[in-house]
């Protein structure tokens, strides 16, 4: 959104200063997230495919804190007579940013909501609230920062005897800065807690940990901006992704992945971003399957 | 990349505090310096000893010592715009951003017209990386006195740091015909284009920027990078 300006500064400056800069002054940068993205199961006894379409917009203040708000919905088809689930997922995060003379760098504080519902005969994955806190810490040259994330999910009450179920997560991450600026390190643990090991694949607990790498470029052409490798090892049940907005509601046990992304600039204020990847599963009968999966999205912001 | 950084008004205050040193008796109320004795129980604000010894405690690096004779002077006359604005410049000078935000904004809410408190704003918000509120404070500037060149070196930098490369490049391109001169604008010139892959431009900037400066260590590392 753009101030008001006097009229007469306005048409002045037009005759007169023909300096374009004076009109930059939005307090407001809106952007906005079209996506969309799909996976196949391979060795899934009962999984065959997951569609999911969505949009985010992020509106962000000054330099002060942003609102991040988005809606998603998800097709999982099962294979055989099983019925197919649909999912309809809204996200909203609010973020406010600090820079105390204290810390050499800028302090973040942020707090998610995710709510999902499906038509889940078992009610297990369905009504899932989710509010996840987060203080973030980013040093001014970029060389390194610092996370530390909880996300509280509730699950509904299962319709088949399972009782209910709540998950505690913990995420502490590091991230680091080399090459001059050029490539970013992310490393972070997942360490989630589960009220309920019935609905957990009889376990209270389950640890991973995930590594991005990002690696920057200078645009042209078809040339990238930016290319991000990412893995995840152990095991990761009912996540919350913080840096994606995902919620890992109808997953299985995860035992790792692997991803490939890249985003290129399509114009200055248009970012096109890919990814593709392969996530490794373990259902409650213990079989492994995993997912391959694209995803793409197109970033405009005003 | 380094930033540029403005000097010219630490430069000027250098040149100020060497004019001379304060003498005859010090009061409680000069920052640094003991006591009382012969003093009258406030300041008189139109001694220039209080200015000079607040100079020389800036230019000696004791900027507590001097903020703390700009408060005593503030307690006494809490609008006085420019002590205000000393304070400001000191609390900036010893990495307290937000105290020198807190003053620079004080002077705007008193003299909304007040350029000079406007660019002094850009200065810790530019210390905390907050491009945008900076770009803001610097558009008001050039909204007003449309060519101001501290005006423009700021939103550069803020373009800079939001890696608004083809603005940067408008904008630096724009501002080199009005100061043709300058190697500062050649600098924004040439990153721009470096980052952005445009070796000729970023060549024919940098070698500008030699016209200038022949030592220019960026230029000269980026032109031997790509001869």
């Amino acid at each position: 959104m753009k101030h008001t300006q006097p009229l007469a500064f306005a048409i002045a400056a037009t005759l007169i200063c023909t300096s374009s800069y004076a009109a930059e002054t939005d307090a407001w940068t809106i952007k906005a997230t079209p996506q969309a993205s799909y996976a196949g199961f391979s060795n899934a006894a009962t999984r065959d495919s997951i569609v999911s379409a969505g949009l985010y917009a992020d509106m962000q203040y000054l330099d002060r804190g942003g609102i991040t708000v988005g809606a998603s919905h998800t097709t999982l088809k099962m294979k055989l007579a099983a019925p197919t689930l649909q999912q309809n997922a809204l996200f909203l995060s609010g973020r406010m940013n600090f820079t105390p003379d204290a810390l050499p760098g800028k302090l973040t504080v942020r707090a998610d909501v995710h709510r999902a519902t499906n038509n889940d005969a078992t009610n297990e994955t369905n009504g899932v609230n989710v509010i996840a806190p987060q203080v973030a810490f980013m040093s001014f040259d970029k060389s390194y920062s610092l996370d530390l994330g909880y996300a509280r999910s509730s699950y509904g009450n299962s319709n088949i005897g399972n009782g209910g179920l709540s998950v505690s997560q913990w995420t502490p991450t590091i991230g680091f800065g080399f090459n001059q600026g050029g490539d970013w390190l992310q490393v972070r643990v997942y360490d989630i807690h589960f009220s309920n090991a019935l609905r957990a694949q009889n376990v209270t607990r389950t640890d991973a940990l995930e590594v991005k790498w990002t690696h920057y470029l200078v645009a042209g052409g078809f040339s990238p901006e930016q290319i991000q490798v990412g893995a995840l090892v152990g095991k990761r049940l009912y996540a919350v992704d913080g840096d994606s907005g995902t919620l890992y509601n109808l997953a299985d046990m995860q035992r790792g992945s692997a991803s490939l992304g890249a985003q290129w600039k399509l114009a200055e204020n248009t970012r096109l971003i890919a990814q593709g990847g392969v996530e490794r599963y373990e259902n409650s009968l213990a079989t492994r399957y995993s997912a391959n999966y694209i995803y793409a999205g197109i970033s405009q912001q005003w | 990349m380094k930033h540029f950084k403005i000097k010219a008004f630490a430069v000027a205050l250098v040149f100020a505090s060497t004019t001379a040193h304060a003498v005859g008796p010090v009061c409680f109320w000069q920052a640094g310096y003991k006591t009382p004795e012969g003093c009258g129980s406030a300041p008189a604000i139109n001694n220039s000893s209080i200015w000079q010894t607040n100079y020389t405690l800036e230019s000696t690096g004791q900027y507590a010592l001097a903020v703390a004779g700009m408060d005593e002077v503030l307690r006494q006359t809490p609008t006085h715009q420019f002590a205000l604005m000393r304070r400001a410049w000191l609390n900036y000078s010893q990495g307290r951003h937000n105290d020198a935000l807190r003053d620079y904004n004080q002077i705007l809410a008193l003299n909304p017209k007040a350029l000079d408190a406007r660019l002094g704003l850009t200065l810790p918000l530019l210390a905390q990386q907050r491009w945008r509120e900076a770009a803001v404070e610097a558009n008001k500037v050039i909204a007003v006195s449309a060519w101001d060149y501290t005006a423009h070196i700021r939103l550069m930098i803020c373009e800079e740091g939001e890696h608004k490369w083809e603005t940067l490049t408008r904008h630096a391109t724009e501002l080199a015909t009005r100061y043709p001169g300058d190697a500062t604008v050649q600098v924004y010139l040439a990153r721009s284009a470096a980052w952005q892959n445009d070796l000729p431009n970023a060549r024919r900037a940098y070698l500008n920027v030699l016209q200038h400066l022949p030592e220019h260590i960026e230029a000269n590392a980026y032109l031997k990078k790509n001869p």
